[in-house]
């Protein structure tokens, strides 16, 4: 009955807290709020004072779902009458740190907060709020895994997301879950694990913004410049297209094709200039055609080009000589060899930029007119 | 008449009282104490109570490990608590006595 055993130096890290949920919970919060009040104190006095606190808040905590901090007030009340009543003098009389003015500056701070810390408790949705953040608690504790995860490996291995880089992410999730699961209790961990939760907090938006936003792709220089000019002309495939050469629907090549986009614009890979050409060396220069009333046409296809002997332009050579008919509105025409290819006309279709000009008929070429029918070249 | 300023002179012997015939730890003394009417008795006065007694030598403490929660502190009163308990009982009987009669209406009946 009597016997005298040594009091236990320090709970017990770790603990098993997980299983006995929120009044255990709220306990350990209460009573570590309260040593930290009596920090000014030597670590065996604090003992001896605060020595089975835990045990005996958990019972208290247990009993009701009122939070402790409402039932007992401030834990800063509760250091304050457990002293007074171990017969202790009071935090700010006697301690190593208490009377400078920067500690009474944040002591008002504190007791700022304190007093609108017990305003929200006293609330009647906080006893709510507080057990439905407590349930959310793993997967804050995920989130901030991956969240310093992703900083450490863009860090230190650039912010592409490499396979190596996603097991270190998970790894990353799993030690953060781990960590909040064990609820450190030491004051250096403490400190350290709250240092985590607000660099997770800082550097969270940077980490949504980067994952959500547009992934940075970095092109050679030589096919994407941030030129605005460049960004005209006609691009497939990340290549800048020179000419454009139409086949018919029995796979014969036109002449005089003028094309237009779907906002009725003409569809144009150069206008004769030499900076529309983002290759090093341009091609060969092309020459457009003139309409009727006298425009230029740089939308009529294939352009023909500039010969080099300065006679008269020539359509260039067919990238691809042959095509084969296409099966359908096609086939008929097909059959009857030399008759006019006629392009079906899509309905909705028509260009909204107005009625185009009939070309000049080339000097290479027969005349092409612009709808409905378009005629095989002469070549 | 403020209760609890008369708690405190008080306090110490009721904890040797409530410990007297049994041990207990800190939330159960309070409790004892609650039931025996000190309603408005506060948690920490009652372990700061406990603590001053233990270190002053009137109580023998222990620890009881718990495989589900933290250790529990048991206090329970020895020698020296004994003969300050039957010290405090004489000086309130005193007290109260005198206090009593103090307050009695006049001309009642003593």
């Amino acid at each position: 009955m009597s016997t005298t055993l040594p009091v236990p130096t320090a709970p017990r890290p770790g603990g098993d807290g997980g299983a006995t949920g929120d009044p255990s919970l709220d306990a350990r919060w209460y009573a570590a709020a309260v040593r930290s009040e009596l920090s000014d104190l030597p670590a065996d006095v604090v003992e001896e004072l605060s020595g089975g606190l835990e045990a005996d808040l958990a019972e208290l905590a247990a009993e009701s779902s009122t939070p402790l901090a409402e039932r007992l007030g401030p834990p800063s009340g509760y250091a304050a009458e457990l002293r007074s009543a171990a017969g202790l003098a009071p935090r700010s009389a006697g301690g190593a740190r208490g009377s400078g003015l920067w500690a009474r500056a944040t002591e008002g701070v504190r007791e700022d907060v304190e007093h609108a810390a017990a305003h929200l408790r006293a609330q009647r949705w906080w006893p709510g709020a507080v057990e439905r953040a407590v349930l959310l608690r793993p997967a804050w504790w995920a989130l901030r895994g991956a969240l310093l995860g992703w900083l450490l490996v863009g860090a230190f291995w650039g912010w592409g997301l490499t396979p190596g880089g996603f097991l270190f992410l998970l790894a990353a999730v799993a030690a953060s879950v781990e960590v909040g699961r064990r609820r450190p209790v030491v004051p250096w961990k403490r400190a350290l694990v709250l240092a985590a939760n607000v660099l997770a907090v800082l550097i969270a938006p940077f980490a949504l913004s980067s994952v959500a936003g547009p992934q940075t792709v970095y092109v050679d220089g030589g096919y994407v410049s941030s030129d605005p000019a460049a960004s005209s002309g006609v691009w497939v495939d990340g290549r800048q297209v020179t000419n454009l050469y139409p086949y018919d629907a029995q796979g014969r090549p036109l002449t005089g094709v003028q094309l237009l986009d779907d906002h009725g614009q003409p569809v144009a890979t150069t206008t004769g200039a030499a900076q529309d050409w983002t290759t090093s060396e341009g091609p060969s220069p092309l020459v457009p055609v003139v309409d009727a009333e006298g425009a230029v046409r740089w939308n009529a296809y294939p352009l023909a080009v500039q010969s080099e002997t300065g006679g008269a332009p020539v359509l260039p050579p067919l990238p691809q000589p042959t095509l084969a008919p296409l099966v359908g509105a096609g086939a008929s025409a097909a059959a009857a060899p030399g008759a006019s290819a006629t392009p079906t006309e899509l309905p909705g279709t028509t260009p909204t930029a107005g009625v185009l000009e009939p070309l000049p008929e080339p000097a290479t070429a027969t005349p092409p007119a612009l709808t409905p029918t378009a005629s095989v070249s002469a070549g | 008449m403020d209760a609890t300023q008369l708690l405190k002179g008080v306090l110490d012997a009721a904890v040797l009282a409530v410990v007297e015939d049994d041990d207990g730890y800190g939330y159960d003394v309070v409790r004892r104490l609650r039931s025996a009417g000190l309603e408005d008795v506060g948690d920490a006065s009652v372990y700061g109570t406990l603590r001053r007694l233990y270190a002053a030598g009137a109580l023998s403490s222990y620890v009881v490990p718990s495989e589900e929660g933290p250790h529990r502190k048991y206090y329970g009163i020895n020698a020296r608590g004994r003969e300050l308990l039957e010290t405090q009982r004489k000086s309130w009987r005193a007290f109260s006595e005198t206090v009593d009669h103090l307050l009695a209406p006049e001309g009642a009946p003593r």
